[in-house]
């Protein structure tokens, strides 16, 4: 391998490193994974979500916050250790919109009777500072049960939250 | 013939000793099915067929089972798994019942009605549905995480069980003995 060769590959790599390490998803990645959040119970707001549908949902964001590494630990609502956290993030969500789908009409029309859910996601620090403040849609158009609209939203939201950038925290890591 | 007539005799004794111990090994075993049908009794007169759809911690989601209740402890037995999952009722903080409607035969059922030419799948799709009974169990863990347990149960199941739930002590906030209204889902079915 010729010098001028060896030259750019080596510039090559280097430059491959710096947009790795400046990348926005791994810094906040690991600024995220110092906080603790956690989610509270959904707000079916003035919509007619059932309350099994808003507890799948609930239960989904829990499953899913935990799965996803980008937070230091996932609290339910009313977990005693909430008291206690020192870097902790609220997950408030309330459903804007539902329409309710129909699985049967579904498997013998293919465009209707789908189910969409539209929730209002708010998180926000201890002290009242707003992280984020969005609308996240889950529907389900074609084949599986209504249920599914939930752990779609979930998925969203997740999502959302993995990119979302996140102040720097008090506690030192 | 005297060492013929031995072996008749030795050979008989062995016999006598084999069938014994069958004898012995059968009723061994016969004990041990009853014992073991004793302890499981009492779960499974109460025992309701149920699907767990999410949040019972512990359970796999869409895993099916019977719920029932033993003592003051709701428990879910996955079919397959070796210990079932369990909840105290005094935990409980309410309990909702749902209805919804849903198609039968799952994902080979699905793919069937795919393959049938000429849309015929859908066609099954308008007779291949059901309605189920929701039951939401809410409840609090050690630390005072709330959780909500989805239930899928066979129509008029779920009234029965979150009867007996609140004849057992089980908060009920909308304490109702009648299932609360079909959600907006079944409405539409």
């Amino acid at each position: 391998m010729t010098e001028g060769k060896r030259r750019k590959l080596g510039l090559l790599a280097a430059a491959l490193l710096i947009i790795a390490a400046g990348s926005p998803g791994r810094v906040s990645a690991e600024s995220g994974a110092r906080w603790t959040v956690q989610v509270s119970t959904v707000d079916p707001g003035k919509t007619a979500l059932p309350p099994g549908l808003q507890f799948a949902i609930y239960e989904s964001l829990v499953h899913d916050l935990s799965v996803s590494t980008r937070f230091k630990d996932v609290l339910r609502e009313g977990d005693r250790r909430a008291d206690h956290a020192v870097d902790l993030l609220v997950l408030h969500s309330t459903v804007d919109k539902y329409t309710p789908g129909n699985e049967t009409l579904r498997a013998v029309t293919t465009v209707a009777g789908w189910t969409k859910v539209t929730v209002h996601a708010h998180v926000s620090r201890a002290d009242g500072t707003v992280i984020l403040d969005r609308d996240v849609t889950g529907n389900v158009r074609l084949f599986g049960s209504n249920m599914r609209v939930a752990q779609n939203v979930a998925h969203a939201m997740t999502r959302i939250l993995e990119k979302c950038p996140l102040p720097a925290t008090r506690s030192r890591p | 013939m005297n060492r013929t007539h031995d072996y008749l005799q030795r050979a008989g004794a062995c016999r006598l000793k084999r069938r014994d111990f069958t004898i012995l090994a059968v009723v061994l075993l016969a004990s041990v099915w009853q014992v073991r049908a004793q302890q499981r009794r009492p779960s499974q007169d109460s025992a309701i067929p149920a699907k767990h759809l999410i949040g019972f911690a512990g359970a796999r989601n869409g895993a099916n089972g019977a719920l029932y209740i033993e003592a003051d402890v709701v428990q879910f037995e996955q079919s397959g798994a070796v210990a079932p999952v369990a909840v105290n009722i005094p935990s409980i903080r309410d309990v909702v019942l749902g209805q919804q409607s849903g198609q039968v035969g799952g994902v080979p059922l699905t793919l069937a009605k795919a393959a049938v030419p000429f849309s015929g799948g859908r066609a099954v799709s308008l007779v291949s549905h059901k309605t189920y009974d929701t039951l939401l169990v809410q409840y609090v863990d050690t630390s005072g995480g709330l959780h909500g347990a989805v239930f899928q149960l066979k129509r008029g199941q779920g009234e029965v069980f979150r009867n007996e739930l609140v004849r057992k002590g089980a908060r009920v906030h909308n304490d109702e003995h009648a299932p609360s209204k079909p959600t907006a889902e079944a409405h539409h079915d």
